[in-house]
């Protein structure tokens, strides 16, 4: 059942080849089986798991079910779960049970999908390789010694791993995209507004953004097509129709243009370069047209993210005071006290670093200087995608400079760290939809392609990845120890 | 402007041990290095951009929705008594 894509479990499920308690329990007994290799788990909820197939096999047997119903998803640890341990990576909600759902998780649900558990993550979403998770690294199931890729990092390894058919995972300098990359799987960033960020812990309020891990993008588009909508209770959220994702996924790419960004691929050689291409090559066979253009501020992506993420983060961090929820330091000697000392105990040394930075950038004498210097820029780099976009209908690139490093590679080593998400973040500060697929692999490591594309067309996005997909098999492969 | 380690853990209210000192030091140095490269890009006359959204931010009326949600928010609360969150004395 694991090598199944969701489309043909719902098919299984929906003609009664299987029943979602016999589904649900295979895909626990493989994570039993497998999990302890990988640590891409901080909680796992079996008997909500099986209580949730139950019902779905009744709604089933009444034929009341949905093409989801019955189907098993595994949330990232971002997501607050009611009465279900919810702790974002961090010592700081070790000890936190969400008194609510958040919406995506009420979605999936409603829709009788069936919940395995919580997925292992970079502390506070902030990371690019699930090493500074204050339960220990995820692995890559491509290689053990490295890295899943960050910050979705558990949720990427499971889902290649085939512990879960579908992941729900979150992006806002491009972690899900780069995990996926590095785990040989399909992750997708809607645009900014398209899914709700109610009840999803924040990070970076302007570039947070809820999305989806699968094998591919046909899976994921059946699974948008329930989360994706407006929310009332999301202030950001964008009151903008959504269509059948899963109808337009074939439509002919004849004609679409596919823009080639000369700064993502000057100076990048070697075999990732040359999948990439073939990956464009393989869209051209298609009559996709390939069009050379230029994003001439897209250097400044990782400078940009580095100021603004960081400060969205000191404030929204700041409600981590020991004082209503989470981590309280041991007999406080004054409020002062409790909130440093709790907050020092609480957070890993990534976050404490971003916290100091955002908190830099936003003080009295730096405030014009940095903050507002890169929302400047930023508005020149969204200014350059949508001049791109006259000419182009998608944005092609390499996901990521490589593929996945080895622990404990680039841990000491911050800059470095950050520059692998050199080709995702400018996506976040534009609010873009961008997917990753795989395109290959260098030495038996996965190669992520990514495609971008314009505000809330999605559609295009999941079509011209489908369509690619269905010429290739990268994303069909498992990885030799899971299979 | 340089980088007061100490000022900016006060304001962030976080406490610094001397290993935290060795350890974050040099490392926000270099980011700091990082990002200053912004100060040579010329952004005259263009607009800060707060977030991508498309079209401004919807408000909603200004009416009670929520009911009370005291008891099951506070299940979950380091210290509480009479419905109040509990801190150490800030008034002698």
């Amino acid at each position: 059942m694991h090598t199944k894509t969701l489309r043909e479990l719902s098919l299984e499920l929906s003609q009664r080849r299987i029943s979602s308690v016999e589904l649900t329990t295979a895909y626990l007994n493989r994570i039993e089986r497998f999990e302890p290799q990988l640590n891409s788990f901080i909680t796992l909820t079996p008997e909500h798991a099986l209580a949730a197939a139950a019902a779905a096999d009744a709604s089933i047997q009444a034929g009341t079910a949905g093409p989801l119903t019955g189907i098993p998803i595994v949330q990232k640890d971002i997501f607050c779960t009611k009465d279900i341990k919810t702790s974002c990576g961090s010592k700081m909600l070790d000890n936190f049970i969400s008194p609510y759902d958040a919406t995506v998780v009420q979605q999936c649900h409603q829709a009788g999908m069936v919940m395995l558990g919580k997925t292992n993550m970079d502390e506070f979403a902030m990371g690019s390789s699930n090493e500074t998770s204050y339960y220990g690294a995820t692995t890559n199931p491509w290689d053990l010694t490295r890295v899943p890729g960050g910050s979705s990092g558990g949720s990427a390894a499971a889902v290649a791993a085939r512990l879960a058919p579908i992941a729900t995972a979150t992006d806002t300098g491009g972690s899900i995209r780069q995990p996926a990359s590095f785990c040989g799987v399909t992750g997708f960033k809607p645009s900014y507004g398209r899914v709700s960020r109610w009840g999803m812990i924040a990070f970076s309020s302007s570039m947070d953004q809820a999305g989806l891990i699968a094998p591919c993008a046909e899976d994921i588009a059946m699974v948008m097509n329930t989360i994706a909508g407006f929310d009332l209770r999301d202030s950001t959220s964008a009151n903008i129709a959504v269509p059948d994702y899963t109808a337009l996924l074939n439509q002919d790419i004849r004609g679409r243009r596919i823009g080639l960004p000369k700064e993502f691929f000057a100076g990048l050689e070697g075999t990732v370069a040359d999948l990439v291409m073939q990956g464009a090559k393989a869209l051209e066979s298609l009559g996709a047209q390939l069009v050379d253009i230029s994003l001439p501020h897209v250097h400044l992506s990782v400078p940009v993210y580095y100021v603004i993420a960081p400060a969205e983060c000191s404030a929204n961090l700041s409600r981590f005071d020991g004082v209503r929820f989470g981590h309280r330091c041991d007999a406080p000697k004054d409020l002062l006290d409790l909130y440093q000392r709790s907050r020092a105990e609480g957070f890993g040394a990534e976050v404490k670093r971003r916290i100091m930075v955002g908190t830099y950038v936003l003080s009295a004498g730096c405030y014009e200087d940095y903050y507002v210097k890169a929302q400047r820029v930023r508005r020149l780099i969204a200014h350059d995608f949508e001049q791109a976009f006259q000419a182009v209908d998608i944005i092609l690139s390499p996901t990521s400079p490589g593929t996945a490093f080895k622990l404990g590679e680039k841990a000491a080593d911050p800059i470095s760290m950050y520059l692998s998400d050199i080709y995702t973040i400018a996506t976040n500060l534009a609010g873009l939809p961008g997917i990753s697929v795989p395109a290959g692999q260098v030495n038996g490591l996965p190669v992520g392609l990514q495609l971008t594309g314009k505000h809330f067309d999605e559609a295009s996005v999941l079509n011209i990845a489908h369509r690619y997909q269905s010429i290739t098999n990268w994303h069909t492969a498992i990885p030799e120890n899971f299979a | 402007m340089s980088f007061d380690l100490d000022k900016i853990a006060h304001l962030s209210r976080i406490a610094l041990s001397p290993e935290d000192r060795l350890a974050l030091g040099p490392k926000l140095d270099t980011i700091v290095t990082m990002i200053d490269q912004l100060q040579a890009v010329n952004t005259d006359g263009i607009e800060a951009m707060v977030n991508p959204m498309v079209g401004p931010q919807r408000m909603r009326p200004d009416q009670v929705t929520e009911h009370d949600s005291h008891s099951q928010y506070q299940a979950v609360a380091p210290q509480v008594a009479a419905g109040l969150y509990l801190v150490p004395k800030v008034i002698d």
